[in-house]
């Protein structure tokens, strides 16, 4: 493994220090840092209610009720008493309904109510628009009217009530083995980083060695040091550079969630922090990095098989294909994690990357189909490191029209046959 | 040093591209490997340094198995690449320390070539940034890094202009006054002819000719004498010396006539005739062919 720790060094040092990659990955910290911090956000724009303004006298609705709206009221008592709730000062009024349907009907207003009593009104449109929602509006304003009027005859304060609509009672629940409902949420946020780490650093590393190709320095490289130091070199630091990316961003949403914690919903709170056990980062972490490092392999042996850096994405095509799959099972068990679908896709070492963790966060997976998963990942991760050295070796110099992966292996065994 | 290249063969699908390839290369001379486009001078290098592997023969270094990333080796690939959006200090750096130079040497190295080469303002900037001949200059730049015992130069004139190949042959020239190994491929004899000591034509996956480059001119031009006639056509001055002297072969190169004279006849005879036929003579001596001539005749010679 001589050179290996060089050239893992330099090729680290040309991916953080690309101006992309750099400006991509602030992007997305800011972006984790806002998202995370958005119930505090939020928080300023939105005053806290006092309770007493359910009773208010005015019914806040924007222009809605009195902009190209006419009324028309049963009773001079109703109709004061609306002009005071919903301020419909600036409102067009009308002595009966048939002189609103005039006005309606010349365009003067656009929308009609007939005020028939405090719990009763007909809304009148001469033509319906998409954003027409007055009915709804004024059905929401008279329910809070009604709702004061009732709490005032009862001498029942708004507090008292507000007090008996957010009373909690004491249920305290114990999940023996994993609680689904609590755990998902932090789960797929997980799953989503390392399904975007992969993606995005499978197709960097593809596209690393294809450049190598095309730019004709492989021949360089490979006279220089060993193809094991060189593939294995390249996609440790696509590795670590994904790590580092990732960690950034996931610290930037940590820090974000630190500073608004108290602004989180309690519920949310909840989901988010059902999943953080010892074995359950274990499990996520081995699968992640394992699977990760797997794919980068089968990245680099994909990129091996192009020479042209434009050929790259049409060659990794299938195995994103295959990587989505494994993002659909994983999407499916989060609904069914015990289902025949997720025990195979946890399994699978293709798969399982994204689907153990989730299902170990969802249920007590049982220890067979852990070993089983564990060992098949570990297996392929070995296999494909050392394919993706032969595949290297073997596309030095195969420039011109891409090979598959399929016809790089035959013609890899079928040179080893020729020279035995 | 002596690097023995001992009956390599090698085969691409069904067809065999080198035919038992064998010549030896001595430290202290810089040997030419000559051949045609296509005629196996890059898949023998490549071998060399084992970017493929041979199906059959061995290259043996003092004796023991030759392996390139075992041994000093500055290597310049016919397929000329580098990182193009890398600071060509870097890379450079990067390169050396690849062939065992430790950071510091590493960066004296390149320092030093890049300024041999007369691109030190550019050390810092892409490679990208530079001309093509530039980039071509950084790019040999890279094979003599690191003081290499094994120098393997693949076509490494193609694209210079004539200054900077007469930079590159003063830094062959240094590195074969320092007792290394120099092979390198060329189809250009004229600087094959000015560089090297000893040569190897290729032709058609076999070697057919290897030796001292003086040695083989002597060979070459042994029994052999050039005259050439003021005012006379070369034809007619053949004809005149044919009919005198029966045995002689001409062979015409250029405006000078070679007549391949045999024991009977010797320079003495050839000159009385001329002073007899009254001819002025322009030249007229031993006859020593160019390695174009050498080359020429004796692929002539293996079709």
């Amino acid at each position: 493994m001589r050179n290996f720790k060089l050239i893992f060094n330099y090729e680290l040092t040309n991916l953080l220090g690309k101006k992309s990659t750099r400006i991509t990955t602030l992007i997305l910290a800011i972006a984790a840092l806002l998202v995370s911090s958005l119930p505090r956000i939020i928080s300023w724009f939105d005053s806290p209610k006092d309770p007493d303004t359910v009773i208010s006298a005015t019914y806040d609705h924007g222009e809605k009720l009195t902009k190209d709206m006419g009324y028309v009221f049963a009773s001079p008592e109703l109709e004061d008493e609306f002009t005071r709730a919903l301020g419909l000062e600036q409102a067009n009024y009308y002595a009966d309904r048939a002189a609103l349907e005039a006005a309606l009907n010349d365009r003067t207003i656009k929308v009609g109510a007939v005020v028939n009593s405090d719990t009763a009104v007909d809304v009148l449109f001469l033509d319906r628009e998409m954003e027409s929602d007055q009915d709804q509006v004024l059905t929401g304003i008279l329910t809070q009217m009604h709702r004061a009027k009732f709490l005032e005859e009862k001498g029942i304060t708004p507090a008292e009530m507000q007090a008996v609509e957010t009373f909690v009672p004491e249920v305290n629940v114990t999940v023996l083995g994993r609680n689904s409902q609590s755990n998902f949420m932090l789960a797929m946020i997980m799953m989503i980083i390392v399904y975007t780490i992969v993606l995005a650093y499978g197709s960097i590393t593809s596209t690393v060695i294809a450049r190598e190709k095309d730019s004709k320095t492989m021949e360089l490289l490979i006279s220089s040091a060993r193809p094991s130091s060189l593939i294995l070199g390249k996609v440790a630091a696509s590795g670590v550079s994904g790590v580092l990316q990732g960690a950034l961003i996931f610290l930037c949403g940590f820090i974000g969630f630190k500073l608004s914690e108290s602004f989180y919903p309690p519920e949310l709170l909840m989901m988010l922090g059902g999943t953080l056990t010892p074995t359950y980062l274990a499990v996520y972490l081995f699968f992640s990095v394992a699977g990760y490092i797997m794919y980068l392999f089968l990245y680099a042996s994909l990129g091996s098989t192009v020479s042209r850096v434009e050929d790259v994405s049409s060659a990794i095509g299938s195995v994103q294909f295959l990587f989505m799959l494994g993002y659909m099972i994983a999407m499916f068990t989060m609904s069914v994690p015990n289902s025949l679908v997720a025990v195979i896709g946890s399994i699978f070492p293709f798969t399982s990357m994204m689907v153990m963790p989730l299902r170990s966060a969802l249920m007590t997976v049982p220890a067979l189909e852990m070993i089983a998963a564990v060992v098949l990942l570990l297996a392929c991760l070995v296999l494909f490191a050392y394919l993706s050295i032969k595949i290297y070796r073997w596309g030095t110099l195969n420039y011109g029209n891409k090979k598959g992966l399929i016809n790089a292996l035959k013609q890899i065994t079928r040179e080893r046959r020729r020279t035995a | 040093m002596k690097l023995e290249i001992r009956d390599i063969r090698k085969s691409f699908g069904d067809r065999e591209i080198l035919h038992g390839v064998s010549f030896d290369v001595v430290s202290g001379r810089a040997m030419g490997f000559l051949g045609r486009n296509g005629a196996g001078k890059s898949t023998t290098i490549r071998c060399l340094m084992d970017v493929f592997h041979q199906d059959a023969g061995e290259f043996v270094l003092d004796g023991k198995p030759f392996k390139a990333t075992e041994n000093r080796v500055g290597y310049l690939p016919e397929e000329r690449g580098m990182y193009q959006k890398n600071k060509i200090l870097d890379q450079l750096v990067y390169f050396a320390q690849l062939r065992g130079a430790s950071k510091a040497e590493a960066v004296r190295s390149a320092n030093e070539w890049v300024d041999f080469f007369e691109l030190g303002e550019y050390k810092n900037k892409p490679l990208e940034t530079l001309s093509k001949g530039n980039q071509q200059k950084i790019q040999i730049a890279q094979a003599f890094l690191n003081d290499p015992d094994i120098l393997i130069l693949d076509e490494p004139f193609s694209g210079l202009d004539p200054l900077n190949s007469q930079i590159f042959k003063d830094a062959i020239a240094n590195v074969v006054s320092k007792g290394r190994l120099v092979i390198f491929s060329s189809h250009q004899m004229n600087y094959v002819e000015e560089v090297c000591d000893d040569v190897t034509l290729i032709h058609e996956g076999d070697i057919i000719l290897t030796g001292d480059l003086k040695a083989l001119k002597r060979q070459m031009g042994e029994n052999k004498l050039m005259l050439a006639v003021d005012g006379m056509d070369d034809t007619a001055v053949g004809q005149a010396i044919t009919a005198r002297f029966p045995g002689i072969t001409l062979e015409h190169t250029g405006d000078t006539l070679v007549l391949d004279t045999h024991q009977d006849v010797t320079q003495q005879d050839i000159l009385t005739f001329i002073a007899q036929q009254g001819w002025h003579v322009a030249r007229f001596g031993m006859y020593e062919p160019s390695l174009n001539d050498i080359f020429v005749a004796k692929v002539r010679d293996d079709q």
